[in-house]
């Protein structure tokens, strides 16, 4: 059983004839210590994805499981990294990392101790005592990530980190994140629309095309780190995922049958809810 | 503008009207037993101060308006988190809300001397139904309108509900509920002279309602006058605390794009 | 600098608002007259006047104004928006102490005002207040009687009683029969009415400590003594005939007084106007205004005590008494 399964999520807002399938049939699998992009256009609903693996949706159909368990709503072994960073504004950059760990009940001294830690191991010394409004965007993310890894993860979810940052920045940011991946081992799905940025951090490349959301093709990079050493590969699969991706852009709209509620000795064995 | 410049600014404005006062009804150009001119208003405001009538009457008055305002806030804002953040039960309480905000100070006088008899228990309670209402209503509105994007992260950190509400939500809401606490006090404040007519011997209302009764309109001018120096004085105390409390917000506040970038 | 700011100007604007309603208006020869007057049993005459059509008799038209609070009988004549006014005595005079420009010209009613207490409390004398509670408008005709009469009674009012002062006189009766004060200073028709419903009893009445001392009285503005002294002698001969009238039907004087107050039933109205109670009058002396006046400031309720010649001008009754 794989680390993390997503199995047969669907996801369909409203009801009736005027409803919007976002999701349809999305499975996947993440291997423990393994980074997973998801690459698709806008509307492709990869966002919806990763709020559904992060437990603040839930999915009209189907499951996902982190060990071979079921997930139950949201939770800290599933540290979710939002684009806009979303720090406390009221609370330093240090309480914001310290946050989780004041949520679990760890004392002042300890949890300061650690937020310390994370934050320089991002670079961000001199900065724990200023507030959000005060920090580049490119640190606010950072402590955003360090805020993630400070409650310890199974799963660190990154949903698009990087999109509102300068090229420049994201460069930066992108290396940190890798070299942190590699640091704590962690397991990693990311969320983003950027090729370049899929092809330099994922192990395997989950590709999405919209209306509906749906899997149309994974691939696995077998390309060694660091990725801008191997700029020939990195050019052919380039031009290769931009053609998959127009064609995911230009697809039709597929119109899904409605879907039906299957009664109990209609499902079939392996599609446990 | 520098800060001196601000304070002469209102200070000049002031001036004129206390001109005014004092000239309108010296020149009979306005009935000088409908208004007084101002030195003799200033007089007896000055008599009240030094026999140390007024004081009393101020804390008196303080000390009610003070209650009813206490009580409002520790009924107003946990109710109004409540329902700001349970549709259903808000649904429910906003026929009986939307009845009882419109009913003004003076309207509850009849039933509060009815419950609580004469002195200070209906006076408090006056105060208290006059200032609920609307802090509940303000603190409601700043609950529903919370931007769930820092509870989703409070929750993906590990927080259970209630931990979302004490860690994220409350200090989300500090902000609304101190600008809605200022707002209160000066409403509490207001119904001073509303709860003051039920029977009491002191305060500031009830001085006033006694000059009003024996025609010393100067006297009704001087706890007016001192009415709002003890109101504006609320204020920016309270003001201060919101300053200290909220100083992460500077830097994100809007209003600095409205003031003219050259000030005469 | 200045003007150019339109908040100045609309401060402008907005003051000239206020200067065109707080300048008072002088009464022009031929408007009719507009006459305050309160509910109560002794404003009786001005409701015969009315109803039995005396003042169209006098060639005099007026226009009667039913206004529930003394103090805005006052203040209405102040702004000139009346200018006859029929209120207690003890408003006139605190309102001329404090330099309003009228004069009293007539009484209207003497006596009705007293003590009531509680049926099942005990209190025979009052004597027995000491130590109590008694509910009082401060000032007024309900007040200075009753320090008064605690005075002659050996209290000092704001030692020996605990007075609690009220601004309407259903709160201080609510009051009592609740039990937050031990008696109340009030009025008749209120007084009979308690003794009536079985809750209360009349402890006594304040004519015990001053005989038929003045009640209600009609006072007019200066600038209608100046300019229309012709008017308010025609206004004092109506009065004159009504007050004749009160006392000589009474029962039907109860049931005009039920019409224009538009409550309690005659029976009780022409109970309350027994002569041990009250007494319609028009007849005023200087020396029981000089009295009334003398009390109020002794008791600290005006701050300087006005002459006669301030308070009172008698010539237009002298004139329409012949």
């Amino acid at each position: 059983m794989a680390f993390l399964s997503v199995q047969q999520i669907t996801k369909t807002f409203g009801n009736g004839p005027a409803n919007v399938p976002a999701l349809v049939d999305i499975s996947l699998d993440v291997a423990e210590g393994e980074f997973v992009v998801v690459l698709g256009p806008s509307g492709c609903g990869k966002t919806t994805l990763l709020q559904i693996v992060a437990g603040l949706e839930q999915p009209s159909q189907g499951a996902v499981r982190l060990r071979g368990q079921p997930i139950r709503g949201w939770g800290r072994e599933r540290a979710l990294v939002f684009q806009e960073g979303n720090l406390f504004p009221w609370l330093t950059a240090r309480d914001n990392v310290a946050f989780g760990l004041r949520v679990q009940g760890i004392g002042p001294e300890e949890r300061r101790a650690t937020a310390h830690q994370l934050l320089s191991h991002l670079g961000l010394e001199g900065c724990e005592q200023l507030y959000p409004h005060q920090l580049s965007g490119g640190m606010r993310q950072r402590v955003a990530i360090a805020r993630a890894l400070a409650v310890n993860p199974e799963v660190l979810l990154l949903d698009e980190p990087f999109a509102s940052v300068d090229a420049l920045t994201r460069t930066r940011l992108q290396e940190e994140l890798l070299r942190i991946w590699q640091e704590y081992r962690k397991t990693v799905l990311f969320v983003t629309h950027n090729i370049h940025e899929a092809l330099l951090l994922a192990d395997r490349l989950v590709l999405l095309m919209p209306r509906p959301g749906r899997v149309k093709a994974c691939f696995d990079l077998d390309l060694p780190r660091p990725r801008r050493a191997y700029p020939a590969e990195l050019a052919a699969w380039e031009q290769r995922l931009e053609r998959e991706m127009a064609e995911a852009e230009q697809a039709p709209h597929v119109s899904v049958p409605a879907w039906e509620p299957q009664s109990l000795a209609q499902r079939s064995p392996s599609a446990k809810l | 503008m520098s800060d001196l410049g601000k304070r002469l600014r209102g200070a000049s404005l002031l001036l004129v009207l206390l001109v005014l006062w004092e000239l309108l009804p010296r020149l009979n150009l306005v009935d000088p037993l409908l208004l007084p001119p101002f030195d003799r208003v200033a007089a007896r405001w000055a008599a009240l101060l030094m026999s140390g009538e007024l004081g009393a009457h101020v804390v008196i008055s303080l000390l009610r308006v003070l209650a009813g305002f206490v009580l409002a806030a520790l009924t107003a804002i946990p109710l109004g988190i409540l329902l700001g953040l349970r549709p259903a039960l808000r649904e429910r309480a906003e026929p009986l809300l939307g009845m009882l905000r419109p009913i003004s100070p003076p309207a509850w006088i009849p039933l509060a001397i009815l419950w609580f008899g004469i002195g200070n228990r209906p006076a408090v309670f006056i105060i208290w139904m006059g200032t609920m209402f609307s802090l509940l209503v303000g603190v409601l509105g700043a609950a529903r309108s919370i931007d769930s994007r820092w509870v989703k992260a409070g929750l993906t950190l590990g927080a259970s509900r209630r931990q979302a509400v004490r860690l994220v939500i409350l200090p989300l809401l500090l902000p609304a509920i101190l600008t809605q606490l200022r707002v209160g006090l000066g409403l509490a404040w207001m119904c001073v002279i509303a709860a003051e007519m039920v029977a009491v011997r002191q305060g500031l209302g009830y001085l006033m309602i006694q000059a009003r009764n024996l025609f010393q309109t100067d006297t009704v001018l001087a706890g007016m006058v001192t009415v709002g120096l003890v109101g504006w004085a609320l204020d920016g105390m309270l003001g201060i605390v919101e300053r200290r409390a909220l100083h992460w917000r500077e830097g994100t506040e809007a209003h600095g794009f409205f003031e003219r970038a050259t000030d005469h | 600098m200045f003007p150019r700011l339109p908040v100045v100007r609309l401060l402008l604007a907005v003051l000239l608002l206020a200067l065109a309603a707080l300048t008072g208006c002088a009464p022009k020869k031929d408007d009719p007259l507009a006459i305050g007057v309160r509910t109560a049993n002794d404003h009786a005459p001005f409701y015969i006047a009315d109803k039995l059509g005396y003042y169209a008799d006098e060639g005099l038209q007026v226009d009667v104004q039913l206004i529930p609070s003394n103090t805005e009988i006052v203040e209405a004549i102040q702004r000139g928006d009346l200018q006859v006014g029929v209120a207690p005595i003890t408003t006139a005079i605190a309102a001329i102490a404090q330099g309003a420009p009228i004069k009293i010209v007539a009484m209207t009613g003497r006596g009705s005002d007293g003590l009531l207490v509680r049926a099942d409390s005990g209190i025979q004398a009052i004597g027995d207040l000491r130590g109590k509670r008694i509910a009082t408008i401060r000032g007024s005709i309900l007040d200075v009687p009753l320090r008064q009469a605690l005075d002659q009674a050996g209290l000092d009012p704001e030692q020996d009683v605990e007075l609690v002062y009220f601004n309407q006189l259903g709160d201080m009766i609510q009051a009592l029969k609740t039990g937050q004060v031990d008696a109340s200073s009030n009025t008749e028709p209120f007084m009979t009415e308690a003794e009536l419903q079985g809750w209360g009893r009349i402890l006594s009445y304040y004519t015990e400590s001053w005989p038929d001392h003045p009640c209600c009285v009609v006072f007019v503005r200066q600038d209608l003594l100046d300019q229309r002294p012709d008017a308010v002698q025609k206004l004092l001969r109506t009065h004159i005939r009504a007050v004749d009238y009160a006392n000589a039907h009474p029962r039907e004087t109860a049931e005009i007084i039920v019409e224009y107050l538009d409550a309690f039933d005659v029976d009780l109205v022409e109970a309350s106007l027994a002569p041990e109670k009250m007494r319609i009058d028009y007849r005023i002396v200087a020396a029981e205004v000089e009295q009334m006046a003398g009390l109020m400031h002794a008791y600290g309720l005006i701050e300087r005590q006005p002459s006669t010649e301030q308070l009172l001008d008698l010539s237009p009754l002298e004139a329409a008494v012949k």
